[in-house]
């Protein structure tokens, strides 16, 4: 095992635990954008959401954890719904969807500085999973492998929804091409809001199991919300294939990437993205909406 | 004495549209505040124009290259890194230290600040090459470390001098310990500072940091204002900014008699203006007032406080005693070396001793 732990691979292993994590806040997103058209600038805010949650109901023990989570789904639920409601006026008016979605974004941000203060929280996991192990010769938090463990769930339960379920048929075919799924009879207004109220589910419960490693503080909402549309795009709007590869990459990009180029650390995102969009832009992958 | 309070924003068109206000149409005598370095950046050529002086209570650019209407209560962000760099050369010995911060203006001029002087120590740098290692800032601040720690732990390097805020301060600390790095810990003060620290507790413990004030100072001046400010705000500790603001009263305390008394000035009462930014939360910095004291009758003008801004000799401070600098109107003033440390219940930067006294 000591030949294998070395600071590349502790890095790498970290790349994965991170990866997943954007995967789990992106996945969301990209049915989003992909099912309901709609780039919703409030999905950091739902990520902070979840975080504050987790800071607000930890108390060392699993109790807390898992109140977060049902309070996560809850919240989520309500948000995404909420979320369609304010933009249904705005059905097909891409650009005035995102002005809303941000303004929202902005209250929201004000709102959680007014109740939960202008300082960073930090958020303990608990406290059985609070600890590091030792990997040879190095320290590794366990609930970092913990969420490696979760995100890979996370992973196979969205692919066999969104790929082998009825209900993920349904969105693929909306996310294909609406106008003939309406014409099948799918009520396609139904199927948006439901995507809305799942993403923003999947969202806020990213952030009650993200706080941990990504805490609450004021801006992480836009820095989730960055990431996030990193992720979304790379990946292809719509395609969970496609967000899964973004967000390992990028992952891998923000860990080992830095710990290879140093220097170039502030460049490699903004590189590697590029040359991705470029690639694909030239060769048109197939799996993903036109 | 009238205190008028206006919005700082977040440092660039309302801060300027504010003082415009204080100044042209409140007639103010003076400002005070500037939380963010850009707002001092920006005010600056107004400053020149209207004759009425700034007392900087925050962040100071070190670009400005003729301070006559800027005063500054605060520090030069080169300071804190410069004042902790003999002692820890003489810490490690012949051992390096590895260096890394954040990679922004305020971050290099933290971390610059350290090793300039720690070279001229002789000391040398842990890091791939010698030079710092700087951390991403955009797109967004990173908060992933682990990529930094192994390969601190690869270097051998006999301690880390770092410098993080915020949420970076917190997640930073939080890895350092997680990730098990044994090496010790020095950082400039703002790594465990109100925040960072009280989100931390135990996590921090034993980190040294450099700053110029710390709530444990034991001075007459700092266990009266630590008394005062805890017994009017529920029990929370001051911290630096607040200090900082403090000691511009404390100036504006002296500066006014001083203008009112020397050249033939005529007693009047003057009116003070208090300008405050809404904590607009994407600043590192905490909100603190711009403010003006309104023109009176006689002899006080802005012209003339300026002037006596240079005479009011030394400030009783909760940080220590302190002075303007002649060349860059900052305090001359002392550094001291904290230790993370619980103290009853809550966990406080202790105060080890002085490391020197910085300022011009």
């Amino acid at each position: 095992m000591g030949g294998l732990v070395t600071p590349y691979t502790i890095t790498a292993l970290d790349g994965v635990a991170y990866g997943l994590l954007l995967f789990t806040i992106a996945a969301g997103l990209t049915l989003i954008v992909g099912v309901a058209g709609v780039f919703s600038m409030a999905h950091g805010t739902l990520y902070l959401a979840g975080a504050y949650l987790a800071w607000h109901l930890a108390d060392g023990g699993w109790t807390g954890l898992a109140l977060a989570l049902a309070a996560a789904v809850v919240v989520g639920v309500l948000g995404g719904a909420g979320l369609a409601a304010a933009v249904r006026p705005l059905t097909d008016r891409p650009l005035d969807q995102v002005l809303a979605t941000l303004g929202i974004a902005y209250i929201a941000a004000d709102q959680f500085s007014a109740v939960f203060g202008a300082e960073p929280r930090s958020v303990d996991p608990p406290r059985a999973v609070a600890g590091s192990i030792s990997l040879g010769d190095y320290q590794y938090p366990i609930y970092r492998l913990l969420f490696i463990a979760i995100g890979l769930a996370v992973v196979a339960a969205l692919f066999w929804l969104v790929e082998r379920s009825r209900v993920g048929a349904v969105v693929r075919a909306v996310v294909a091409d609406p106008g003939m799924a309406a014409a099948t009879g799918l009520r396609i207004g139904i199927v948006r809001t439901s995507v809305l109220a799942g993403g923003g589910a999947l969202a806020v419960t990213a952030g009650v199991l993200g706080a941990p490693v990504i805490g609450p503080a004021p801006g992480v909402d836009t820095t989730i919300l960055v990431y996030s549309l990193i992720v979304c795009v790379v990946g292809g709007l719509g395609s969970i294939r496609g967000a899964l590869l973004a967000a390992l990459g990028v992952g891998q990009i923000l860990t080992l990437g830095v710990a290879i180029v140093p220097g170039a650390a502030a460049f490699i995102l903004a590189a590697a993205m590029l040359a991705v969009l470029t690639v694909r832009h030239r060769t048109a992958l197939p799996g993903r909406p036109s | 004495m009238k205190v008028i309070e206006a919005d700082e924003g977040d440092g660039k068109a309302t801060a300027l549209a504010s003082a415009r206000k204080l100044i042209e149409q409140d007639k103010v005598l003076a400002l005070v505040g500037g939380g963010s370095a850009d707002t001092v950046q920006t005010l600056y050529p107004l400053l020149k124009e209207s004759g009425v002086p700034l007392i900087g209570t925050g962040g100071r650019p070190s670009t400005v290259e003729d301070p006559t209407y800027l005063w500054s209560t605060s520090w030069l962000s080169q300071e804190t890194g410069a004042s902790i760099a003999g002692y820890l050369r003489e810490k490690v010995g012949d051992g390096r230290v590895w260096v890394m911060g954040p990679d922004y203006i305020g971050g290099h001029d933290q971390i610059e600040g350290f090793v300039d002087a720690f070279r001229k120590a002789g000391g040398k740098l842990a890091n791939p090459g010698g030079e710092p290692t700087w951390t991403p800032w955009a797109p967004a601040p990173t908060t992933e470390f682990s990529p930094y720690l192994t390969k601190i732990k690869e270097s051998g390097a006999a301690a880390v001098y770092t410098f993080y805020a915020g949420a970076s301060a917190i997640e930073f600390v939080k890895q350092y310990r997680q990730y098990g790095v044994d090496v010790p810990l020095y950082a400039s003060g703002f790594l465990t500072e109100g925040a960072p620290l009280a989100a931390l507790g135990q996590q921090a413990k034993g980190i040294y940091t450099a700053l110029n004030y710390s709530t444990t100072l034991d001075n007459a001046a700092n266990r009266d204002f630590v008394r005062r400010y805890t017994a009017a705000n529920d029990g929370k500790l001051p911290n630096l900014y607040h200090v900082c603001a403090w000691d511009a009263a404390l100036v504006l305390d002296k500066a006014i008699p001083e203008a009112l008394n020397n050249p033939g000035a005529s007693p009047a009462g003057a009116a003070a203006a208090v300008t405050g930014p809404t904590p607009s939360g994407s600043t590192a910095t905490s909100p603190s007032p711009t403010a003006g004291v309104d023109e009176a009758s006689g002899e006080l003008t802005g012209r003339s406080l300026t002037a006596a801004l240079s005479r009011v000799g030394s400030i009783d401070s909760p940080r220590g005693a302190w002075q303007f600098g002649s060349q860059n109107h900052t305090p001359v003033q002392a550094y001291y070396l904290r230790e993370v440390a619980q103290d009853g219940q809550v966990w406080v930067n202790r105060t080890v001793q002085t490391l020197t006294t910085l300022g011009s």
